[in-house]
């Protein structure tokens, strides 16, 4: 590992297709040994950014640079866990694995060590001599995985590496992801549109919507940012009224917040349960019928997004 | 050496995908098949052919070792051997024959009333002589030379030893070669003489005829050396008025000749057919690559394009063994017969494998231009087909010249491997030639293979492997 601060940084990398940016001047600096979330809807320039990081797609402004040395070309102290399944069906478990081992030149008899390794660490070893067609979708994620880190990159990319996974499965790959940083010493970039899976994993988070970087920060911070408060979802009958109910809450002194999202208004207030009897009797005296009221007490990454763009995050 | 663990990942991919492997194995037997009995009719009637003679030959005279001089006209004898020969296992005519002029004889070619004419030169007696004269003294010198050893040996063991060649006199050096009734020997002339086939590439009776007529030229040849040589071996051991004439010639029935169909003819481009369509399998398989994003992972190790492609050739090549192999079996089996023997064969599976490669590469080649599997395949038929029918699989194309190479025209299509293929392949199993004969075309079909693997690495490497905007 070399003396820079930084392994991985990116100077105001830009990509456009055609008339349409993808990523537009992204700055970000990633340190050795950390966990760093890509927080972002899909469609928000995660993955295009990620493509340009990894050498996979030239920028069409900008640069990356790995430990301070400028890089357009695939690095091999980086490793990509792609989105999509990326895996050779006729070949076993173990083949595929060994196989990457062997395109990265991992001498014979290191490489079968860390592919047993690989595999028991993944819950894999059963299926060790499985084609990887035969494997469950969960399992096909694991080894998706588990080909990606064989040759024991210094950067791990994971893009939405549990996506379409049921709950077991993904805190088992959230479990490997830990073990990669805290056991192994790797940094990991770390690109979801969940919120649960970035505030519980990344150590920084950076969100990105539309192209743009909105804020980088730990988690906590970045739910404090928010602000105190609770936060209050309401659902009115008639959905025509939206506009004008939001406009009468916003007039509100308790309100701190109000924004209308996929046809809800969602309001920030202090005590939501104490005020909310209160809040219910204005709105339905002035003639609106509430038909759903729903509070939470704790702010998320989505409260931050929604505070950020207005939005909901897993729209 | 990446691309040894991706050939080895390549043939467990494709011995593995069973449906595929099915299809690939499949896919040449049945083609042989269809085609097989699509073309299975023609000439199996033991038809004879019509063939024009243009026989120029002036005749020579002949007078070996004393004997008396006679005249003999070798033209004349060969077209009495044509007219005389019939089909295998049957009494029919193998020949046509129709004694013409140079005019007549292009005339009758035009109106194809002729599958070929075979123009006989006006010296062929004369060279037929030096050859018998090359043969007689050939034979004689060895004869004399094998007997000089016997003496010696006897000489050698009568004396003790210590006995070597400087040890005989001039003297009794004539003498063995008096015992050897060698009285003069016959003075060689270095003269070479041409029998010319003519007649139309796009009939398919000219193939067939000329394939014969190869073949039965070939055996007057080799009848004359093996006369003179049984003659002259008789001067050594008979009375010199049981000698008889140097050369008798007999006509007999051709072997091979029983059922020449059309599918025979065609067999060639079918092969060559055949192989193209291969391309289109392998240009799938590699777009699959691309499509699935196993490609962008390899892409990651930065692994070179000569070891995917490289590593992609070797699997694939072995199935092209294969599917020649099917090829050549399934053909046999259902009636293919060739002119030349089994070394024709064995030249043509050969050929068949080196095109076969060629197919492979030109699957990797389209493989660079295919955003997917599917348009790859619609790719890859685009292409293979047409080729097929441009590199004269089936049928010759207008002649397109683009200089000379090797003492022969090069034609706009022999850039294309497949062209010298389908022209190694007709020569090897219609017309009955030998390696000689398809070593220029097998030297192009190998130079041109690898010219379009190298093609194939540099588009693979610019337009799959380069980091792209």
């Amino acid at each position: 590992m070399g003396s820079n601060e930084y392994l991985i940084e990116t100077e105001d990398l830009t990509k456009n297709f055609g008339d349409f940016t993808a990523v537009d001047s992204l700055n970000l600096k990633i340190k050795e040994n950390e966990i760093f979330g890509f927080l972002g809807p899909n469609g928000a320039g995660k993955t295009t950014s990620i493509r340009m990081m990894v050498g996979l797609l030239s920028p069409t402004e900008g640069k990356v640079k790995i430990e301070g040395d400028a890089t357009g070309e695939p690095n091999e102290r980086v490793g990509i866990c792609p989105q999509n399944l990326v895996i050779w069906k006729e070949l076993t478990s173990y083949e595929n694995i060994y196989f990457m081992g062997k395109m990265y030149d991992v001498p014979s008899d290191e490489l079968e060590q860390r592919v047993e390794s690989i595999l028991e660490d993944l819950k894999l070893t059963e299926k060790r001599n499985s084609p990887a067609s035969e494997l469950s979708g969960g399992m096909k994620r694991r080894l998706n995985l588990g080909m990606s880190i064989v040759h024991e990159p210094d950067l791990v990319v994971l893009d939405e590496p549990t996506a379409g996974l049921d709950p077991q499965s993904r805190h088992s790959v959230w479990d490997y992801i830990r073990n990669l940083k805290e056991e192994q010493g790797r940094c990991i970039i770390l690109t979801t549109h969940l919120m649960e899976e970035a505030d519980r994993l990344s150590d920084r988070v950076a969100i990105i919507d539309r192209g743009k970087l909105l804020v980088v920060d730990t988690p906590e911070d970045l739910k404090k940012s928010v602000g105190k408060g609770d936060s209050i979802s309401l659902e009115l009958e008639d959905k025509g009224q939206n506009q004008e109910v939001l406009d009468m809450l916003r007039n509100m002194d308790e309100v701190i917040e109000a924004n209308e999202i996929d046809e809800n208004l969602v309001l920030r207030v202090m005590d939501a349960v104490g005020r909310m009897a209160d809040l219910t009797e204005k709105i339905e005296g002035n003639g609106f019928e509430i038909s759903d009221v729903s509070i939470s007490r704790t702010n998320t990454l989505e409260d931050v997004f929604i505070h950020l763009t207005g939005r909901r995050l897993e729209s | 050496m990446k691309f040894v663990h991706v050939s080895i990942k390549g043939l467990k991919e494709i011995f593995r995908d069973r449906r595929g492997l099915a299809f690939i194995l499949a896919f040449p037997a049945i083609f042989m098949l269809v085609f097989g009995f699509a073309f299975s009719g023609g000439q199996g009637d033991n038809t004879s052919y019509n063939i024009g003679v243009l026989n120029q030959d002036r005749g020579t005279v002949m007078s070996l070792s004393g004997e008396a001089e006679e005249e003999r006209n070798f033209g004349a004898e060969l077209v009495g051997l044509l007219e005389d020969l019939t089909f295998e296992d049957s009494e029919v005519p193998l020949f046509e024959v129709k004694l013409v002029g140079e005019e007549e004889g292009e005339s009758l070619l035009k109106d194809r009333d002729v599958a070929a004419v075979v123009s006989i030169p006006s010296n062929f007696s004369h060279s037929v002589q030096q050859l018998i004269k090359s043969t007689v003294r050939n034979e004689v010198t060895s004869r004399v030379g094998e007997m000089v050893i016997t003496q010696f040996n006897d000489v050698s063991s009568n004396e003790g030893g210590n006995f070597g060649p400087d040890n005989f006199s001039t003297e009794e050096m004539d003498s063995l070669a008096a015992d050897g009734d060698v009285r003069s020997l016959p003075e060689v002339e270095n003269l070479t003489t041409s029998i010319t086939i003519k007649g139309d590439p796009g009939y398919m009776a000219y193939g067939q005829a000329r394939g014969i007529l190869n073949g039965v030229i070939g055996q007057f040849r080799d009848e004359v050396v093996d006369r003179a040589r049984e003659r002259t071996s008789s001067y050594f051991d008979e009375e010199y008025s049981s000698r008889g004439k140097f050369l008798i010639i007999e006509s007999e029935s051709v072997s091979g000749t029983q059922s020449l169909s059309s599918f025979d003819y065609q067999a060639p481009g079918i092969f060559v057919f055949a192989l193209l369509m291969s391309a289109i399998g392998v240009a799938g398989s590699l777009a699959r690559e691309v499509e699935s994003g196993t490609l962008e992972r390899l892409k990651l190790s930065r692994m070179r394009s000569f070891d995917l492609l490289f590593g992609t050739l070797i699997p694939w090549s072995v199935m092209a063994v294969v599917q020649v192999l099917i090829l050549f079996a399934v053909a046999l089996l259902i009636g293919f017969n060739w002119a030349g023997g089994i070394i024709s064969l064995i030249l043509a599976v050969l050929v068949s494998v080196i095109a076969g490669v060629a197919s492979v590469s030109l699957g990797l080649l389209i493989a660079a231009f295919a955003e997917n599997e599917s348009h790859a395949s619609n790719l890859g038929t685009l292409i293979a087909v047409p080729l097929s029918f441009i590199v004269g699989a089936f049928f010759p194309l207008p002649k397109i010249a683009l200089g000379q190479l090797f003492g022969s025209t090069f034609e706009l299509y022999d850039v294309l491997p497949w062209t010298h293929a389908a022209d190694a392949l007709r020569t090897l199993l219609i017309f009955g030639g030998g390696p000689g004969e398809v070593v220029v075309d097998i030297g192009f079909l190998v130079g041109l293979t690898v010219l379009l693997f190298l093609v194939s690495v540099y588009f693979f490497s610019k337009t799959r492997l380069s980091t792209l905007g």
